[in-house]
């Protein structure tokens, strides 16, 4: 370990990891930190990911793909079926996170980025009105490493931003808070992931079963941080009981999703990706390839910071202006569909449902599948209809 | 005070976990994901590998403890 980098990279989660291996690409001096033991583990997450997206980072590798998913059913609280399947960037894969994260840390090494697990970030190093580095832990040691530009890329419970003055504390309802059985010895289609709507099952959220091979899925739900009258794992527990009251559970997975827009994700010397910067999708929760999108272009945009010597926030700000340009519309229209469909009630969710029952879908994405909706139910949807 | 310190002790016992701040952490419950961090709305949460902390900070406002996905989070009330 040096004293000084051009770029340290607190977390090495996707964000991370890709913002790490591409700041290496670059020529940077680069360190990845990680406070786990273990890259990937636990792994908080559902790991559906659209192979469209997945494709612009990664050649898809059979040892961290779980499942290959040509399609979606959708259930109404009524029980109504909507089937999406065939041609589409939403299908996808179901990842093995815990070898992919994995993967994708390997990689940022591969590229000349210096790695370092069981090191926690404890505070930023500040002066002049800079972030110049960090104050770290590793396994009992403290010590300070000083950088030009720190990428905070440390997921749902990120305090890189707190500590440089970026609020990104979440309110209740911009939260959904997540339970989820990895459950064995069931039968599944290995080719559907599966989304349970109801506000009996999931208030202000949604159940879903992604299979990751023939006889194992992630059995989970997330429900609104503002309807937590039971906990998610309550809910999951009378999900899992009715649905699969035979299957085995091998591992309990529980988390947060951001379910919002970001905030700043720029200051003097720092930019936040991926979930810290709150970046997942507000509608979906998906944030995999959101949080690889931002770590690269973090990179690129330090990687220029650093060669003109110029890491202020007036320069960084490029970074926000280039993840605004790519996700920014996706991620306002996602929160303003979100907030509306929190408010839906369960026969509002079954006429939804029926309207477009057996139709065929021009595009097979959330927001296609939101269209639809809001083109047969104008009343019951008009905030969506400038989503149109 | 002396009756809180009492109550404090008896939930610690009946728990097995630490008393930090305003909330107890039940580590038999938790699973260290950081929501509780998340939603903190004056960052007294840590989240330290597979644990967390709370510091003093803590204004005792029960968000963290409703957020909980297992409900390892419990207000001293």
């Amino acid at each position: 370990m040096k004293d000084h980098y051009d770029v340290i990279i607190v977390g090495a989660g996707p964000a991370g990891s890709i913002a790490a291996k591409t700041a290496a690409e670059h020529d940077l001096e680069t360190l990845l930190i990680e406070k786990r033991a273990e890259i990937g583990n636990p792994v908080r997450c559902a790991e559906g990911v659209g192979k469209e997206g997945l494709k612009q980072f990664i050649k898809p590798d059979k040892r961290w793909i779980a499942a290959d998913v040509k399609g979606a059913r959708i259930y109404s609280p009524g029980g109504i079926k909507i089937e999406m399947s065939e041609f589409g960037p939403e299908v996808g894969y179901v990842l093995e996170r815990k070898i992919f994260d994995r993967e994708l840390a390997k990689q940022a090494a591969k590229a000349g980025a210096e790695v370092m697990v069981r090191t926690r970030a404890i505070a930023l190093i500040k002066e002049d009105g800079f972030i110049r580095g960090v104050k770290a832990e590793n396994i009992g040691d403290s010590f300070d490493i000083q950088a030009d530009v720190v990428i905070g890329a440390d997921g749902v419970e990120s305090k890189v931003g707190r500590w440089a003055g970026i609020n990104t504390t979440l309110k209740p309802k911009d939260i959904e808070t997540c339970a989820q059985f990895l459950m064995t010895d069931i039968d599944v289609d290995s080719e559907y992931c599966e989304f349970y709507i109801g506000n009996q099952i999931a208030p202000g959220g949604y159940a879903w079963v992604f299979p990751k091979g023939k006889k194992e899925a992630n059995v989970g739900l997330g429900i609104s941080g503002s309807r937590t009258k039971l906990h998610p794992i309550d809910y999951l527990k009378r999900f899992v009981e009715r649905k699969y009251p035979e299957g085995k559970t091998i591992e309990i997975i529980v988390g947060g999703v951001p379910v919002t827009v970001p905030n700043k994700t720029t200051t003097n010397g720092l930019m936040l990706v991926g979930d810290a910067a709150r970046m997942s999708d507000s509608l979906t929760g998906g944030g995999i390839i959101h949080a690889m999108k931002s770590g690269k272009i973090a990179a690129e945009v330090a990687s220029i910071a650093v060669k003109a010597g110029d890491p202020s926030v007036e320069s960084l700000n490029e970074y926000e202006r280039r993840w605004i340009l790519e996700i920014g519309p996706t991620l306002q229209k996602s929160y303003k569909a979100k907030e509306l469909l929190l408010k839906l009630n369960d026969a509002e969710w079954d006429s939804l449902a029926a309207s477009i029952r057996g139709i065929n879908f021009e595009e097979l994405t959330a927001f296609g599948l939101l269209k639809e909706l809001a083109l047969r139910n104008p009343k019951l949807l008009w905030g969506l209809r400038s989503l149109l | 005070m002396v009756q809180l310190n009492i109550s404090l002790f008896f939930k610690k016992l009946k728990y097995r976990c630490d008393v930090l701040g305003g909330v107890i952490v039940n580590k038999n419950k938790c699973l260290y994901c950081g929501a509780c961090v998340a939603v903190c709305p004056v960052s007294a949460i840590e989240l330290i590998d597979t644990w967390i902390e709370i510091n003093e900070d803590c204004n005792d406002c029960g968000i963290c403890a409703k957020i909980c996905p297992v409900g390892a989070l419990e207000e001293l009330k």
